[in-house]
């Protein structure tokens, strides 16, 4: 090239933008947070100062703090590439920042004023980075859908937390919590049923479930976010508020329903998406429903450890989700033989059945049983595929220290919240619990293993979760 | 050859349609064909030839996709008028030639046609 | 044609055949979209290319609802940036007045028609911001639903029920359990739902008639149904031409079933008007005044007077502005690179004279893509490196069956279908490594497979959830933090696949019986590389065929970095084959007895460039003779050195530094591991030694041609009818998608929802889409880094060669004299240029060379 100015390839990237070193000031930032929070509990735990008991939880906050953390600083730091050419990168990481503060803060309050102002804030500076993309009537419609489902949801929180100081005359949620059990029936019930709305309108569950599955116009990393470290906040609050609902059974008997429909529901949808992201919306649901089945049970520490796990398990799908490029055709997605579903199936009612009869069979009876069925599916079929002996090892091998990795994950999670509540059902409708879920799975495999489709109505009903009502078009007369 | 060798041959009356199209229509030319129920015909491929637009070459080596491609296909008289019908309007934008013609044919099975799907 | 008229019948109704000729017409309109896994350009204005350039952009302008050029404050960026030069704009603007003299005529006291045009051009207000990205309306986000559900390839456990009976027949069986389409069509389409058609060609005859489309007018109201989803329609015309039929049998759909539903939905009354952009940017004859400081009177006058030139360019549109700017953008490329390549022309006639030196250490065959352009030239001013241009699929039109994968993939130019069938077979001696590589591969299937079912297993998704979380959580932070780490770690685990399995020559993988390739197919194809590059057979000790690649993780859009002429797929299988052939005794044989007798101490090197690292893999380096190795050192040393250099120059062009792009190119977060071909602009067809000297910075595909050996023309006319036609394809691709990101393109990458293992959607739905991303054509700041501009074809050959080939090819004749491709044509005797005037072009009388 004979002269510089005609170069039409002159970079016009020289500089580092100022916006890549505010992201990169973030990143940092958060991992310093997670990194000293870890320290911190880690520390608390060698001293054996942290007290347990559900009432006072910072096992609970730390968790969540460092799950939160950890996430977000793994979305930033993806972010300093992947949003690269991003029209408002100001709007953007600010966003983040400021959305992972009002995080911390209803995490780890103390106050209830406070955990509703961090509450309400998240809300917003979520629906705002949504609609990240300002010029998209699309986002912009998610972005409201978003905001007016939280509204809902925040409102009952409002309200529930508004009761719950004129009642027990303190806003210290320590102090409220400890003077549960003074209060009236009919107030531990409109309280806990209010923070269950609450929960279910931020974890998507069905009826509230629409913002979630059309919230695909949100940029990649914030889905990962938002799946992996704020629709879990409704777990969060059952277990805050733990004193609360265990003080009103009839919520959580609310609390299991709500949580089997939109667990069953959410894998509906998830297997009929054809798009990933959408699909990976659908189990979201799904996820969040069975922990919140978890806390109506009363497995605290199984709920928690859901969350954590769920959460990473969540972001690295979204983060990823750009891999699914690549055609399979028609190939049966089931779980090994129909036969070998049954057996499992069998096993696992048996060992149930043998489990309730002992005196303390507890509500982490259903997804320890569940977690049973799963290991067992997948080794059985992880061991008798038609591949090498080697790999089939190597299978086998990699099943088991995921097993392990559950267990010392669920051990870790007994350890920070101590006791799990009282069960709420008695055995024989835990039982029935565990049969819905393996019966439902059973009906799946062997659809699946026939080829057979669903039955078209529930099939459109699933396809269409979450696609904003296309208003009826006029009849142009333009 | 006697005229007795003909006369002991099966012979079956069949129409014939050939078609020039660029090549780049092959595809809906093949759709027509199988709209119209033939249940076979012959593509051969690089056709050379002058016509009025001039000469037209023949081989190009890495592109199917231009140059002539010829279709020749037999089925009874129905529905080879089908495939010319189609080829109308097919012909009211792109360019091309059809030839009609009677043939007979030794070995009618092989020119049935295929099922029509129209319901 | 008159000589169909007595068939056609009197009846109302169109037969199942007309309506199969309408619907191939209207077809025509979208071209074909290949699925991301093997994305290739194409031109998204392919169905216009039988008209003039402005007037296809006009008219597709209006069918897809698109703009017709860059917003004019982008054309003004890329002025006011020096990569347009004025004095070119005001080149066109003269033109487009009628010439000088009516471009310097006075239309209002002491201000020209130039002054007029250049000032709507550069100064006066353009319109608005961009225009916001539009929603989907009710009646294509229907469809696009159905679509989605139906051609899913992969995403969903639960596929869509009715698919065995074809798209259209399916959605109907569905429709009626659908609120979508109550809400859409109302009563009038819940009883079209019943009585309608169940086959699509009836249906359409059906509708056309209730419609009441009058005779002539179907072709353009089908097409108009079909540019709503150009995404789906071209997905369906992919399926129909350019796949297996086995790989899309089990869902049967064609363009009949999509226009049947379309024009359910019209019958129904609930099509969404269709918005076209306004061209609102002319602006009032007031405000051009205004600009001028004239005064009403004078405006009137000048209104008046004139010829009307003052109403004439103010009430020009955007779009035209825009088409000036992009002929200016044009003519300051062609001014810039057409006198350096004349006098490099001269320059080698004269040296041409001169005994020739030492023949070159070695020789290597790059694909002609634009990046291995700056390559070469890092390559050659390393050492004695003689490097030459070809297709990337070096003439092999094969489909490979590789190890571990269900489906065979087409290695080879969309324009060609695969003649061999080639699969992949352990390197002798490394039968162990292949079988462990086999069993490598059978593990990670597997277990992607289990965790695929695991994780959607109506009891076992929580589970799964759970135990995979802390592991999740780990390689997360390895792919965000330490991809580099986390690759080696992974690359050292694995046998490398390349040097445990090799093509196999001998076995046709669908019979077992046959070869892949007989001799004289073997000796077909080694030949080629010689007859079309004009390489002589007096070859250097070492010869390496250079195939390309990109390097991209977590990216839908990786294959769109990997070679086209390969089909969208890395190049390194096609030269390891054509290498082996060259490598064969009995092929070299043959090839002598034809007058290519090669020297015997040549040795054939296969390789592939990877085009985001700049690294060059040597396949089989351990046959080489231990007579070559000195010389493969060097040359290895040299490509190191060579990959190096460019590297660093590529890094600037980004706006990062070298040892980013190797982080970029493993980590799963980089949305533009490399600019790909943006930039491109010339396709160059001539000698190496012609445009050796020059810097042509990786904007031109360069096909080695030499005149003096190709005297019947074989070799000219296989590539401008092939290798420049895919040029043309990926120049436009670039061109449209940068003009319309929204409608050409496929918009803000990180918005993109992957679909069905097929492409991607935006957002919650809508049309699948096309074209390219808006990361991979605009800068971070937003900017065009791709210049649109039209292809530049500079062929070095005696004219009456090029006129002949012309006149032979139709295609060419279309692509030049409608404007598609700019040719220049350089004569070597004479010394002489011309430059190939479109039809319509002001300056011309017909569309010859001048």
């Amino acid at each position: 090239m004979s002269t510089a100015s005609h170069s039409p390839l002159s970079p016009s990237t020289g500089a580092v933008a100022p916006h890549a070193a505010a992201g990169r000031s973030l990143a940092l930032v958060l991992w310093l947070g997670f990194a000293g929070l870890a320290l911190a509990l880690g520390l608390l735990l060698a001293g054996g100062t942290l007290p347990a008991g559900i009432g006072s939880l910072p096992g609970l906050s730390a968790v969540i703090g460092l799950l939160t953390l950890f996430v977000a600083a793994i979305v930033v730091t993806f972010s300093l590439r992947y949003m690269r050419a991003d029209r408002r990168p100001a709007a953007y990481f600010g966003g983040i920042a400021l959305l992972i503060a009002s995080v911390m803060l209803f995490v780890f309050a103390r106050h209830l004023v406070v955990l509703g102002i961090g509450w309400l804030a998240s809300g917003v500076l979520l629906a705002r980075l949504v609609g990240h993309d300002t010029a998209w009537s699309e986002a912009r419609g998610a972005a409201r859908r978003a905001l007016l489902t939280f509204a809902v949801g925040d409102a009952a929180l409002v309200v529930a937390l508004v009761l719950l100081v004129s009642q027990t005359g303190t806003a210290q949620v320590d102090a409220v919590l400890a003077a549960v059990p003074s209060l009236p029936g009919w107030v531990t019930l409109s309280a806990a049923l209010l923070l269950l709305v609450a929960a279910a309108a931020r974890c998507a569950l069905p009826p509230f479930a629409g913002w979630l599955l059309s919230s695909m116009t949100a940029p990649t990393p914030v889905s990962a976010l938002m799946h992996a470290g704020l629709v879990n906040a409704g777990g969060f609050l059952l277990i805050r508020f733990a004193p609360v609902f265990e003080a009103a059974p009839i919520a959580r008997a609310a609390a299991v329903a709500i949580g089997l429909v939109a667990a069953l529901y959410g894998v509906g949808v998830m297997s009929v998406r054809p798009d990933i992201k959408r699909s990976l919306a659908g189990s979201t649901v799904s996820q969040m429903g069975f922990m919140i089945m978890s806390c109506g049970l009363g497995a605290y520490a199984a709920a928690l450890w859901h969350i954590v796990a769920h959460g990473l398990f969540k972001a690295w799908l979204f983060l990823g989700s750009g891999s699914s490029v690549g055609m399979r055709g028609d190939k049966p997605a089931g779980l090994g033989e129909p036969a070998t579903i049954g057996g499992v199936a069998v096993a696992t009612l048996a060992v149930g059945a043998w489990l309730t009869l002992s005196p303390d069979a507890s509500g982490s009876l259903v997804p320890l049983l569940l977690g049973l069925a799963t290991a067992l599916a997948t080794l059985v079929e992880g061991l008798t595929g038609n591949i090498p002996l080697r790999a089939r090892l190597a299978i086998g091998g990699l099943v088991a220290a995921l097993i392990g990795f559950h267990a010392a994950g669920l051990a870790a999670m007994h350890a920070l919240l101590g006791a799990d509540a009282p069960s709420l059902l008695p055995p024989w409708a835990l039982l029935a619990l565990l049969g819905a879920f393996l019966a439902a799975w059973m009906w799946q495999q062997l659809r699946q293993a026939r080829a057979r489709p669903l039955p078209a109505a529930l099939y459109v009903h699933l396809l269409n979760a979450g696609s904003a009502p296309a208003p009826a078009l006029q009849t142009a007369e333009i | 050859m006697s005229q007795n060798v003909f006369a002991r041959l099966q012979l079956h009356r069949l129409r014939k349609i050939e078609i020039v199209v660029h090549a780049e229509d092959h595809s809906a030319v093949e759709e027509l064909l199988k709209t119209a129920g033939v249940g076979g015909w012959t593509m051969i491929r690089d056709v050379a030839g002058m016509g009025h637009g001039g000469f037209h070459q023949g081989r190009t080596i890495f592109n199917d996709h231009t140059g002539l491609v010829m279709f020749v296909g037999v089925a009874e008289a129905a529905v080879i008028s089908e495939v010319a019908i189609g080829l109308s309007r097919l012909f009211e934008s792109r360019p091309g030639v059809t030839f009609l013609s009677d043939v007979e044919v030794m070995r009618s099975d092989y020119f049935a046609s295929s099922t029509s799907t129209a319901a | 044609m008159n000589m169909m008229a007595p068939l056609t019948t009197a009846e109302t109704q169109l037969t199942r055949t007309e309506v199969a000729g309408l619907v191939a017409l209207a077809a025509r309109s979208v071209p074909p979209l290949w699925p991301l896994e093997s994305a290739i350009a194409v031109n998204p204005l392919a169905g216009f290319e039988d008209l003039p350039f402005a007037e296809a952009v006009h008219r597709a302008a209006r069918r897809f609802g698109a703009r017709e050029s860059l917003p004019l404050t982008a054309w003004r960026g890329l002025l006011a940036t020096g990569r347009i030069d004025p004095k070119a704009l005001r080149d066109a603007a003269i033109r487009e007045l009628g010439g000088i003299y009516a471009a310097e005529a006075q239309v209002a006291p002491g201000i020209t028609a130039l002054d007029l045009l250049m000032a709507r051009l550069v100064d006066l207000p353009a319109s608005g911001p961009e225009p916001e990205q539009d929603s989907t309306t009710a009646d294509v986000a229907f469809l696009a639903k159905w679509c989605a559900a139906f051609f899913d390839q992969s995403q969903a456990a639960s596929p869509m029920p009715h698919r065995d009976l074809g798209l259209y027949r399916a959605v109907l069986a569905l429709a009626g359990h659908d609120p979508d389409y109550a809400r859409l069509t109302g009563a009038l389409g819940a009883q079209l739902l019943l009585t309608v058609s169940r086959d699509p060609l009836t249906a359409i005859a059906e509708g056309l008639s209730a419609l009441g489309v009058s005779e002539g007018d179907e072709v353009d109201h089908l097409a108009d149904l079909v540019a709503r989803l150009p995404g789906w329609a071209g997905h369906i015309r992919w399926r129909g031409e350019h796949t297996d039929p086995a790989n899309v049998s089990g869902a049967p759909a064609g363009m009949a079933d999509l226009i049947a539903l379309w024009l359910l939905i019209e019958r129904a009354g609930a099509l969404a008007p269709r918005t076209v952009p306004q061209a609102t940017a002319h602006v009032g004859a007031a405000r051009l005044a205004a600009h001028f400081g004239l005064e009403t009177a004078a405006v009137d006058a000048a209104l008046a007077a004139a010829h009307g030139a003052f109403g004439r360019i103010a009430a020009l549109t955007e779009g035209a502005l825009g088409a000036l700017f992009m002929t200016a953008a044009e003519w300051s490329y062609r001014n810039q690179l057409v006198p350096r390549l004349e006098a490099a022309a001269l320059e080698r006639e004269a040296a041409a004279h001169q005994t020739a030196g030492a023949g070159p250490d070695a020789q290597l065959v790059f694909c002609i893509d634009v990046r291995s352009e700056p390559f070469r030239r890092a390559l050659e001013a390393q050492g004695a490196y003689q490097t030459l241009g070809y297709a990337g699929f070096f003439g092999l039109p094969i489909a490979l069956h590789r190890h571990g994968e269900e489906r065979r993939k087409r290695f080879l130019p969309v324009l060609l279908a695969p003649q061999h069938d080639v699969a992949e077979a352990p390197v002798a001696g490394r039968e162990d490594e292949a079988a462990s590589l086999s069993a490598e591969l059978a593990r990670e299937q597997h277990t992607a497979a289990l965790f695929g079912a695991a994780k959607q297993g109506t009891a076992t998704a929580f589970a799964t959830a759970e135990a995979t979380g802390p592991l999740a959580g780990l390689l997360m932070a390895a792919r965000t933090i330490g991809p580099r780490v986390l690759e080696r770690v992974t690359r050292s685990l694995t046998p490398d696949r390349a040097s445990a399995l090799a093509p196999a020559l001998d076995c046709c993988p669908t019979d077992g019986q046959r070869p892949a390739f007989t001799l004289d197919e073997k000796i077909g194809y080694a030949s080629a590389l010689f007859r079309l590059t004009g390489l002589t057979p007096q070859t250097a000790r070492l010869v390496v065929l250079a195939g390309h690649g990109g390097s991209a993780v977590n990216n839908p859009y990786a294959a769109a970095l990997d070679c086209g002429a390969c089909g969208g797929h890395k190049g390194g299988a096609n030269a390891r084959i054509l290498v082996a052939m060259l490598n064969d005794p009995a092929v070299r044989a043959g090839m002598a007895a034809h007058g290519l007798a090669l020297p015997e101490t040549t040795v054939f090197l296969a390789a592939e460039h990877d085009t985001t690292t700049d690294v060059v893999t040597i396949f089989d380096r351990d046959q080489v003779p231990a007579s070559h190795a000195a010389d493969l050192a060097a040359l290895e040393t040299s490509l190191a050195r060579a990959g190096a250099v460019n590297r660093a120059h590529r890094a600037g062009l980004l706006g990062r530094s070298a040892e980013d792009l190797l982080t970029g190119a493993v980590h799963w977060g980089e949305v533009r591991p490399e600019w790909g071909l943006a930039g491109n602009a010339a396709f160059l067809v001539g000698p190496r030694d012609w445009t050796a000297g020059l810097d042509l910075e990786g904007r031109t595909f360069l096909h080695s041609y030499d005149w003096r050996a190709d005297e019947d023309a074989t070799a000219l006319t296989t590539i401008l009818t092939a290798p420049m036609v895919v040029a043309q394809w990926i120049n436009c691709q670039y061109l449209f998608s940068t003009i319309d990101n929204s409608r050409y393109g496929s918009g803000d990458k990180v918005t993109q929802n992957v679909l069905g293992g097929i492409g991607v959607i935006q957002g919650n739905g809508g049309d699948l889409r096309i074209g390219l991303p808006r990361q991979s054509l605009f800068t971070d700041a937003g900017d065009p880094y791709h210049v649109p501009q039209r292809l530049l074809t500079v062929v070095l050959a005696p004219l009456a060669r090029v006129e002949a080939v012309i006149q032979a090819n139709e295609i060419l004749g279309r692509l030049f004299g409608n404007g598609w491709v700019q040719l220049v044509v350089i004569d070597p005797e004479t010394g002489r240029t011309r430059c190939w005037r479109p039809a319509g072009d002001p300056a011309a009388e017909g569309s010859t060379l001048h």
